[in-house]
C-alpha cells in the first residue's frame, strides 16, 4: 500500500457519499447533525487527499509482504473466526480452540505434539477457571452455542 | 458534606471494598508495567464485569486499576527504557539513565514517592473543585453543552493526535458513528443498513474495547520477536529515606508538577503523556542545573511521575461534573458510570453523593497503597515484565474482550461490533489515526447533537438563533476557549513552543 493517506481519504469520501445519500430520507432534525458532520468529514478528507499528492514524504504502511504481515493477517482471521464460531461451538469450546490456535501460532519456542497438548491443557484450565469465576461468582453471562 | 465523608469512610472500611482496592491497585501496577497493556485497555476490559457488582465495589476497583496502571508504567520505563503506558514516556528520560548507573531501585523509589504525592494532590483538587463545578453545570443548557462538546473536540484533535488534520478527521468520524441508530429528536432510524441491532446505536463499551484492546493485541503480535534487556533490580539500604528527604527539599518541583498534571487532566482529551512531558519540560526550564537532565537525575523522574499521577484525578474533574472525559481512561470510566445508571453532573454529588465520595476517597487510599506495593513488589514486577509471553497475553486479552463486550447486553452483535471496531482501530493506527479522537467523538456525539438540535428549537421559539448560540455568557466563554484551542497549534508554533518539545 504505497500511500496510506490517499487510500484512507478515498475510503472516507466513499463513506461520506454513501451516508449522505442514506441521510436524505431522514426527517429534518434527524438529518441535520449527521449531514453537517458528513460535510465536515468530506472536506477534511478532501484536504487529506490533496495533501497526499502535494507532500513529498509518503506514508507507506505496507512495503514488501513479510512473515510478520502474514502472522497479522492470520491473527485477524482467527480473531474474526473466534467471534463467528461462538454461536456454533459455544463460548468455552471456541475459546479453548482459538486461544490455543493463537497461542501455538505465536509461541516459537515449543513445537511438537506433547508441548502443544500441554499448552491446550493449560489453556483449558485457564478458560475453565475464568468461566467458573465470572459465570458462577460474578454472574457474568456467557455466549452459548450448540456445544458448551 | 461531613456526613457524606463519614459514610464514605465507613463504606471503604468494608472488607470487600478493601479487597477490591488492593486487587485493583495490584492488577493496575502489573498491567501498567507490561509494555503493550495500557490503563485504558485494563479499564475497558473490566468495566463490563463491574456491571454485576454494586456501584461502589465497581468504581473502587476501576479507580484502583486506573491509579495503579498509570504508576506501574514507570517500572518498564526505568528498567527496560520502554514506557509501560504512554503516561510514563517522560519517565524514561532520566529513569533509564539512573538505572544504567546502577540506581534502578533509587529511580523506582523516586517514581513511587512522587506518584503518591502527585496522586494525593490531584485527589485534593478533585475533592474540592468538583462539587462547585458540578453546581455550575446546572447553569448549562443545550447551547452550552453544544459549545462544550465543540471545545472538547478541538482539544482532542489538537492534543491527542500527531496530526491535527487526522485528529479532526478521527473526531468527525466518531461523531458520525455516534449518529447511528434512532435520532434523539423526531426518531428517524439512521444508518442501520437494515440491521435491527443497530437501532439502539453503537454500544459504547464494545466500541471502546474494540478501539483500545484489539489494536494493542495486534501491535503486541507485531512486536512478538522484540527482546527486552532488563536492568537488574537490587534493593539498596536507606534509599527510601534519602530519596524521601531529597524530594521533600523540592516542594516547589512536586507542587508545580502536580498542578500541571491536574490542569492537563482537566483539559478534555489530553492524557498523562502530555502532562508528564509538559511537567518535565518545566522542570528542566526551572532547574538550576538543566544540563543534568537526561543523564539520570531524580528531579526528572519526580517531575514526570508527579504530573502523570496527578493527571488521573484531574481527568475525573470534567468527567464527574460535566460528563466530558479528561483522558481516554476517564472516557472508559464514563461507560462504567452510565452502566450503573449514574449520569455525570450535580446529581453525582447529591443524589449519588455517597457513591461518588466513596469513589473519590478510595483514590486517596489507592495512592497510599501504591507506596508499599510499589516498593516491596518491585522485584516481582521486574520479573513479570520480561517473563509473560505475548503468545499467552495476546489471546488472553482477546478472550477478555469477547467476554466484556458480550456481557453488557448478552448480545453477540456487540462482540461483532467490538471486533469490527478493533480492526478499524488497527487500520487507523497503521495510517496515523489515533483512537482517542474517534472514541471521544463517539462519546460526545450524542451530547453534541442534542445540544445542537435543542438549541435550534430554542432559537426558533425565541425568534433568534444567533442569540441562543452566541449571546449567553457561558457560551461566549466556551466559544473563546474553542477558538483558542483550535488555533493553539499555530499559536504554539509562533511562540516557539513546538521547537522546545522537538529538542527533548
Amino acid at each position: 500500500m504505497k500511500n496510506a493517506d490517499r487510500i484512507t481519504s478515498i475510503i472516507l469520501l466513499g463513506i461520506c457519499g454513501y451516508f449522505f445519500i442514506e441521510g436524505r430520507t431522514f426527517t429534518q432534525f434527524g438529518r441535520l447533525f449527521p449531514q453537517t458532520i458528513i460535510v465536515i468529514l468530506a472536506l477534511l478528507s478532501l484536504l487529506l487527499l490533496i495533501l497526499s499528492f502535494t507532500r513529498t514524504e509518503r506514508n507507506v504502511i505496507l512495503g514488501k509482504l513479510s512473515r510478520k504481515h502474514i502472522i497479522i493477517v492470520i491473527s485477524v482471521l482467527l480473531i474474526a473466526a473466534w467471534g463467528f464460531f461462538i454461536n456454533i461451538f459455544g463460548f468455552v469450546v471456541s475459546s479453548i480452540l482459538f486461544f490455543s490456535l493463537i497461542n501455538i501460532m505465536l509461541d516459537k519456542r515449543q513445537r511438537g505434539f506433547l508441548p502443544v497438548l500441554k499448552k491446550v491443557g493449560i489453556i483449558t484450565v485457564v478458560v475453565g477457571a475464568f468461566y467458573f469465576f465470572f459465570a458462577t461468582l460474578l454472574l457474568v453471562p456467557f455466549p452459548r452455542g450448540y456445544l458448551f | 458534606m461531613n456526613l457524606l465523608f463519614t459514610q464514605s469512610l465507613i463504606n471503604l472500611a468494608q472488607p470487600l471494598n478493601i479487597l477490591f482496592l488492593i486487587v485493583g491497585v495490584g492488577a493496575g501496577i502489573i498491567v501498567g508495567a507490561l509494555p503493550g497493556l495500557t490503563a485504558t485497555m485494563a479499564i475497558a476490559l473490566l468495566v463490563p464485569f463491574t456491571f454485576s457488582m454494586s456501584a461502589i465495589n465497581g468504581l473502587v476497583l476501576l479507580g484502583g486499576i486506573y491509579c495503579g496502571a498509570i504508576y506501574g508504567g514507570c517500572f518498564s520505563a526505568i528498567l527496560i527504557n520502554t514506557p509501560g503506558t504512554p503516561s510514563a514516556i517522560a519517565t524514561t528520560f532520566d529513569g533509564y539513565p539512573l538505572a544504567k548507573k546502577g540506581d534502578a531501585y533509587k529511580a523506582i523509589v523516586t517514581a513511587t514517592i512522587s506518584s503518591v504525592i502527585g496522586g494525593l494532590i490531584g485527589v485534593a483538587f478533585l475533592l474540592f473543585l468538583s462539587p462547585p463545578l458540578s453546581k455550575a453545570s446546572l447553569k448549562f443548557g443545550p447551547p452550552e453543552f453544544f459549545w462544550l462538546t465543540a471545545f472538547g473536540l478541538t482539544i482532542i484533535a489538537t492534543l491527542a493526535s500527531k496530526s491535527i488534520l487526522k485528529g479532526l478527521i478521527g473526531g468527525a468520524f466518531g461523531l458520525l458513528i455516534s449518529s447511528i441508530g434512532i435520532a434523539p429528536i423526531e426518531g428517524s432510524v439512521r444508518f442501520t443498513f437494515g440491521v435491527v441491532s443497530l437501532q439502539g446505536g453503537i454500544g459504547l463499551i464494545p466500541a471502546l474495547i474494540g478501539f483500545f484492546c484489539i489494536p494493542e493485541v495486534l501491535a503486541m503480535i507485531e512486536k512478538r520477536d522484540q527482546q527486552y534487556s532488563i536492568i537488574p533490580y537490587r534493593k539498596q539500604r536507606k534509599v527510601v529515606l534519602t530519596v524521601t528527604l531529597k524530594l521533600l527539599k523540592r516542594p516547589f518541583l512536586l507542587l508545580r508538577s502536580a498542578v500541571i498534571g491536574t490542569i492537563v487532566g482537566i483539559i478534555p482529551g489530553a492524557g498523562g503523556n502530555i502532562a508528564s512531558m509538559v511537567s518535565y519540560n518545566e522542570a528542566v526550564r526551572g532547574s538550576k542545573y538543566p544540563e543534568k537532565f537526561g543523564r539520570g537525575i531524580i528531579d526528572g523522574v519526580a517531575a514526570a511521575e508527579t504530573a502523570n499521577n496527578a493527571e488521573v484525578s484531574g481527568s475525573l474533574i470534567p468527567l464527574l461534573t460535566l460528563g466530558i472525559p479528561g483522558a481516554p481512561p476517564a472516557a472508559v470510566l464514563l461507560g462504567a458510570l452510565l452502566l450503573q445508571g449514574m449520569r455525570p453532573g450535580a446529581d453525582l454529588f447529591t443524589f449519588h453523593g455517597e457513591i461518588t465520595y466513596t469513589f473519590i476517597i478510595s483514590l486517596i487510599f489507592a495512592n497510599l497503597l501504591m507506596l508499599p506495593m510499589g516498593i516491596f513488589s518491585g522485584k516481582v514486577i521486574s520479573k513479570l515484565i520480561t517473563n509473560i509471553p505475548i503468545s499467552l497475553l495476546a489471546p488472553l486479552v482477546v478472550f477478555l474482550s469477547v467476554i466484556g463486550s458480550y456481557s453488557i447486553q448478552n448480545n453477540m452483535f456487540d462482540v461483532y461490533v467490538m471486533i469490527f471496531f478493533g480492526l478499524v482501530g488497527y487500520a487507523g493506527r497503521k495510517t496515523g489515526f489515533d483512537p482517542g479522537p474517534i472514541v471521544l467523538g463517539i462519546i460526545l456525539g450524542k451530547i453534541c447533537e442534542q445540544g445542537l438540535v435543542q438549541s435550534i428549537l430554542m432559537g426558533r421559539a425565541a425568534g433568534s438563533l444567533f442569540g441562543v448560540f452566541f449571546s449567553r455568557p457561558i457560551s461566549i466563554i466556551l466559544i473563546i476557549l474553542t477558538a483558542v484551542s483550535a488555533a493553539w497549534p499555530y499559536i504554539r508554533k509562533l511562540v516557539g513552543g513546538a521547537k522546545r518539545y522537538e529538542k527533548r
